[in-house]
């Protein structure tokens, strides 16, 4: 790659020095989001405190994955506000938000077929603004992620269109870890993964936790929310109905049933 | 023996060109799933700036550069300041740069008038060269050698490069790679306009060869659209593919039926098109 094309590459993919100092948390506050006539979000609270994870349950429809897309920016709210620690986040366009260390492990994987494994942990990778938010672990660098995923390192110069559902699952988790985020958003990461996979991913979450990342978590898993969860947020049509602990959800039959259907 | 080698050199060369073209036109459409319409103009504006330029400095190469820079930001302000306004509307988006195809054929004709005129070749090129008992044009040759050479690049530009591989993640999921942090506005007017100077690049290429003349923009075009349609919707190597059998096709087609010109052109599009709906290489 010549000189020039490396600097424009650098001003495509590089972080915005101006925001980089955000402290994370994440609080949404009165969120409404339509898709053209269907009102989905009908004002959804939710704080997420520092270095924590918060897990929002729900049945399926209930709007959890829009309210994901919404803090992100990629549905844009109609009311409300998103903040990322001080900052009012809401009408950001999404890419200036993960370019202040907001990564997101989506639903469905969405990783991209054309692209080799290494391929997206290059554009993917960010050197983050350790150090700040008590991040004093060392960053996450592509070389530390396959670590963590040997499965990938096997596969890092085959199109991630030949790879399998699991094997998908840790490149988009991976994608998101060198991104080195202090927030990490994961929209049903245990979907279709086996059981195996999944006690290797509570276990990264738990690593990463104590590392200084905050982390939110969309699950219909719930073993895996009431193992990981310091705080749940119960959706129903489009709001947050109730927020408790994991130990007191996981001891209220009733609750679980009457929100998860389980 | 050499009736066979003539029309293949031509068929080659004339591919070499639409290659060039297409490139540009299947780039653009597979990132930013634009149908643009007013690739032609690209193509024949490239082709009379270099004129201009040739006719006032006699460097071809300066011609050249001059004809891509300025359509490059010719491009990128057309995608800016309206294409991106128009964002994920493809009827819309359509419609536009189909009214810039008549703007440009209309301002074309005003500064450049309508008499058919040749780019004047680079003065190295002019003349023929013997080989295997004919005498070749020498700048159909240097064609072919460049088609071939910018296939490579433009190959190794998105296999093996960064921004490459952005480019691609943004043809596969173009909402996941903003949630990443790359800036995708910005992405989007890079390549439209590299796609817009690669047309006019086209068009300098085939300005010795084709001519220019009102009219070359909508020809060009339709060759164009039928590349990217054969090759498949934002594949490099499918255009490349594709370009030879369209310029191939045309050639012999035309030697052997003259009276059938266009429509030679077209059968290699209706055999692929009715076995394989997505293109050659075209994405599922």
């Amino acid at each position: 790659m010549t000189k020039s094309a490396s600097r424009a590459s650098e001003d495509i993919v590089g972080n915005d020095p101006a925001i980089g100092a955000l402290p994370v948390a994440l609080k949404v506050s009165g969120l409404h989001t339509y898709y053209g006539d269907s009102h989905v979000l009908h004002g959804v609270d939710l704080d997420l405190p520092r270095r924590s994870i918060g897990c929002v349950v729900g049945r399926n429809g209930v709007g959890k994955t829009t309210l994901v897309r919404s803090i992100l920016g990629l549905s844009p709210p109609a009311q409300g506000q998103v903040h990322i620690g001080a900052e009012d986040v809401s009408r950001w366009p999404a890419h200036r938000l993960a370019r202040c260390a907001v990564a997101l492990v989506p639903q469905g994987r969405r990783i991209f077929p054309s692209l080799t494994v290494l391929e997206h942990l290059q554009i993917g990778a960010r050197t983050g603004e350790r150090g700040v938010d008590g991040l004093a672990a060392a960053p996450w660098t592509i070389d530390r992620a396959l670590e963590i995923f040997p499965r990938l390192q096997e596969r890092l110069g085959h199109r991630a269109a030949t790879l399998s559902g699991g094997e998908r699952q840790m490149l988009a988790v991976a994608r998101a870890l060198v991104a080195n985020p202090r927030l990490l958003i994961m929209d049903e990461p245990t979907e279709g993964l086996s059981p195996a996979i999944v006690d290797q991913l509570r276990e990264l979450l738990l690593r990463l936790r104590s590392e200084g990342v905050s982390i939110l978590l969309v699950e219909q898993n719930l073993a895996f929310v009431l193992a990981l969860a310091d705080r749940v947020h119960i959706m129903d049509k489009g709001r947050i109905v109730h927020a408790c602990s994991a130990v007191q959800l996981g001891e209220s039959p009733e609750m679980t049933r009457r929100y998860l259907g389980v | 023996m050499s009736f066979w080698l003539i029309n293949a050199l031509n068929g080659l060369s004339f591919a070499m060109v639409l290659f060039v073209l297409s490139a540009g036109l299947t780039l653009v459409f597979g990132l930013l799933r634009i149908i643009n319409m007013a690739h032609g103009s690209f193509y024949l504006l490239g082709g009379y700036i270099a004129l201009s330029v040739i006719q006032a400095s006699d460097h071809f190469m300066l011609g050249m550069a001059s004809a891509c820079v300025a359509v490059m930001l010719l491009g990128a302000a057309m995608q800016r300041w309206t294409l991106a306004r128009l964002h994920k509307q493809e009827l819309p988006q359509s419609l536009l740069t189909l009214g810039f195809l008549f703007m440009f054929a209309d301002l074309a004709f005003w500064i450049w008038g309508g008499n058919p005129q040749l780019v004047p070749k680079p003065a190295v090129l002019e003349g023929a060269i013997r080989f295997a008992g004919i005498a070749y044009p020498a700048y159909r040759l240097a064609l072919i050698g460049i088609g071939v050479l910018v296939a490579v690049l433009l190959w190794a530009l998105l296999e093996g490069t960064r921004i490459g591989a952005v480019v691609r993640a943004g043809m596969d999921d173009e909402e996941m790679v903003r949630a990443m942090g790359i800036n995708i506005p910005l992405v989007f007017t890079a390549v439209f306009a590299f796609g817009a100077g690669l047309a006019a690049m086209g068009g300098v290429l085939g300005g010795p060869l084709l001519g220019l003349f009102p009219g070359a923009d909508f020809e060009v075009a339709m060759l164009a659209f039928v590349v990217v349609t054969v090759g498949g919707l934002g594949s490099i190597r499918g255009a490349f593919i594709a370009s030879l059998l369209v310029g191939l096709a045309d050639n012999f087609g035309t030697a052997w039926f003259p009276q059938l010109s266009l429509f030679t052109a077209i059968i290699p599009m209706v055999i692929v098109l009715a076995l394989r709906p997505s293109g050659l290489m075209g994405r599922a």
